[in-house]
């Protein structure tokens, strides 16, 4: 059964793939710095664990999760939308922060830290996904599709307004391009994206509980995004995979027990800064980070 | 040059890598015929003491049983974060193919693998993980640890018993922490008591003065506190007594740590909790010697839960149904945390009675007969 331990890791790689790219729309496209996207797989996760958990069906709670999540990316853009730079950062980190403290404090929702157990594995149409093969295919499908649609955007007339909103939205506005409604629109997309990717984290894991959506676990996702290279969907495929695979050889170093946990995650920083000194600008890294 | 200079440091990092990968394989060479027991605890992250205390009493344990040639144990680290829970776990069970687990020790990562276990049968004894959401019938998950509902029962019976009603309540905002201030909320509540505080702290705060102001004008006569770890807990008792907050503390089974003595100092005097009775003093003096500090509950926990299991898995020769029926009919088992049974929910089964920290030490409470 050496499988499931690949399959576990692949279907956490697809989880991740997901969120990633959603966020390099949002990052590398649009250049937003936005850190609320954690929150938005958060929204996801809760969504979907909360109506499957009262019996709705799975579709619907995958669906509903992306729609809600977007929703909270219209409603986050508006009043970010004049921000920029540190600034927006600085009010998406906000944003996450406030959506960490509702799943922690509105108990009779979110049954606060000791968080959502027992949530059911998906069932479409009868089929329950039980076993991890097929959840790794749902998983793998949803990410595929999750791919083309944000790289459809992304060469789009749409997603070139989107490039020039990056590199000089004055010139955008200038001519003609409504700003707002792009970067909107862009946000919201991303937000649609994380939270499908949260109600995949929410079945797969089976329990949910606010700790899971600190911002510390937003740091490996936008480790993720700058070393696949600002811009790139496909160089943040490849991060997403090394971010999430690389700690794997690890465990089998045999190091004395004595410290096995600290030293796994001192060489693991260490690798990520040798490709970091190997290529500054990410693995396919098209615009550089100002 | 530069570029040269950082594919050196790249190659350099590599290399060291391989190296060690290599001194690893060396040092793997283990005895064909021993049984794999897979260990997960959290040793990075904000419990990475707790979880180091754990490993050291598991390693003096594996020595004291003369074990080290039949069981070979395998340390995950889950950094009590679920979802690295999960691939521990799944590293321990499809590519080491163990059939017992010593943890996980944080409540999440418990409740995330829980199905798992249940599923692939494999046996989990945990020295921690005290969730309530954790008792429930017919699973392959035991633990030494004891539930928060009994450790709850006996602070809120002291408490009545010294009339006091009115208490204020300081927990972690995780699910250990929930666990604890739900237990002792609802039995507190039952017996007629008021809750006029009611709050908790983050996993890495150490800054509680705010919370104590507020505490401080309740005016309550005690406060129940279980924060994240004990370091924070020592914290608290400081900063509680540097702003004149002079009531009765109480708190759970986990306060008996070197770690608040070190931070609270003799704010921490005064302090009583939970303790499991009888305790085998000559372990607890064993791991002094080894590692020059006493040892945590969670570590005669730890020390406890491999010995039930070895002793399970040398009775049944590795059989695991055979021992997962044995440990469902554990009674009285003499560990370091006294005589353990499991119950029908796996859960562990002991004597509790209060202690107290009085001059920087932690001693029975004088005027309790147990």
């Amino acid at each position: 059964m050496i499988e499931a331990y690949f399959i576990n890791l692949i279907i956490l790689v697809g989880i991740y793939i997901i969120l990633a790219i959603s966020l390099q729309l949002s990052i590398g496209f649009t250049g937003s710095f936005n850190l609320g996207h954690i929150a938005f797989f958060a929204i996801g996760a809760y969504v979907s664990a909360l109506l499957t958990l009262n019996g709705y069906p799975f579709i619907f709670a995958l669906a509903l999760a992306g729609i809600i999540a977007a929703i909270f990316g219209v409603i986050l853009s508006i009043p970010t939308s004049k921000l920029k730079g540190d600034y927006l950062a600085l009010a998406t980190l906000g944003f996450s922060f406030v959506i960490y403290a509702i799943a922690l404090n509105w108990i009779e929702l979110t049954r606060g830290p000791l968080g959502l157990p027992g949530i059911p594995k998906p069932e479409i149409l009868g089929f329950v996904f039980s076993n991890d093969f097929f959840f790794m295919i749902l998983v793998l499908a949803i990410a595929f599709v999750s791919y083309l649609v944000i790289k459809r955007i992304t060469v789009s007339p749409f997603g070139r307004a989107l490039g020039a909103i990056r590199d000089d939205e004055l010139a955008a506005r200038t001519l003609g391009k409504n700003s707002l409604k792009l970067k909107s629109i862009s946000l919201a997309t991303a937000a649609f994206f994380a939270g499908i990717s949260g109600s995949l984290f929410a079945h797969y894991i089976t329990f949910i509980d606010p700790s899971s959506f600190t911002f510390m676990q937003l740091i490996p996702i936008l480790a993720i995004v700058i070393i696949g290279g600002l811009a790139s969907l496909e160089g943040t495929i490849i991060a997403a995979i090394i971010i999430v695979l690389l700690p794997e050889p690890l465990r089998f170093i045999g190091f004395p027990s004595s410290v096995v946990g600290p030293a796994r995650q001192i060489i693991y920083a260490l690798l990520l800064l040798a490709i970091l000194l190997l290529k500054p600008k990410g693995i396919m890294g098209k615009i550089k980070l100002e | 040059m530069k570029r040269n200079y950082v594919i050196n440091i790249g190659v350099f990092i590599i290399c060291a890598i391989l190296c060690l990968a290599l001194f690893g394989c060396v040092q793997q060479v283990k005895n064909e015929n021993s049984t794999k027991v897979g260990v997960i605890l959290p040793l990075t992250g904000f419990l990475a003491n707790v979880g180091k205390d754990t490993q050291n009493a598991i390693e003096l344990a594996v020595n004291d049983a003369n074990a080290l040639t039949k069981i070979e144990l395998i340390y995950e680290d889950d950094a009590c974060d679920s979802t690295k829970a999960v691939t521990a776990y799944q590293k321990l069970a499809s590519v080491d193919k163990v059939n017992f687990i010593i943890g996980p020790f944080c409540g999440q990562s418990a409740i995330a693998i829980l199905p798992l276990l249940n599923n692939d049968r494999v046996i989990s004894i945990s020295p921690g993980a005290p969730d309530n959401e954790l008792s429930k019938p017919n699973d392959y998950f035991f633990r030494t640890r004891i539930p928060n509902k009994s450790e709850t029962k006996i602070i809120v019976d002291y408490l009545v018993s010294k009339g006091i009603f009115k208490v204020a309540v300081y927990t972690a905002r995780n699910t250990f922490g929930q666990s604890y201030h739900d237990s002792f909320v609802n039995q507190f509540v039952d017996v007629g008591g008021e809750i006029v505080f009611d709050d908790g702290s983050a996993d890495y705060q150490v800054d509680f003065k705010t919370d104590l102001l507020k505490i401080k004008e309740k005016n309550p006569q005690a406060i129940f506190l279980v924060p994240a770890s004990r370091q924070q807990m020592g914290i608290f008792a400081k900063q509680a007594r540097e702003l004149g907050v002079d009531i009765l503390f109480t708190g759970g089974a986990v306060t008996e740590q070197q770690d608040l003595l070190d931070a609270a100092g003799i704010a921490a005097n005064g302090i009583i909790y939970p303790y499991v009775s009888p305790k085998n003093m000559e372990i607890f003096y064993k791991y002094v010697a080894g590692y020059g500090k006493i040892p945590s509950m969670e570590a005669l926990n730890g020390y406890d839960a491999f010995n039930i299991l070895f002793g399970q898995i040398q009775v049944c020769d590795g059989n695991k149904e055979c021992v997962r029926n044995n440990l469902n009919k554990l009674k009285d088992f003499n560990g370091a945390e006294g005589l353990i049974s499991f119950d029908e929910n796996g859960d562990s089964r002991t004597i509790l009675g209060l202690k107290q920290v009085k001059d920087e030490k932690f001693v029975l409470l004088s005027d309790t007969n147990d």
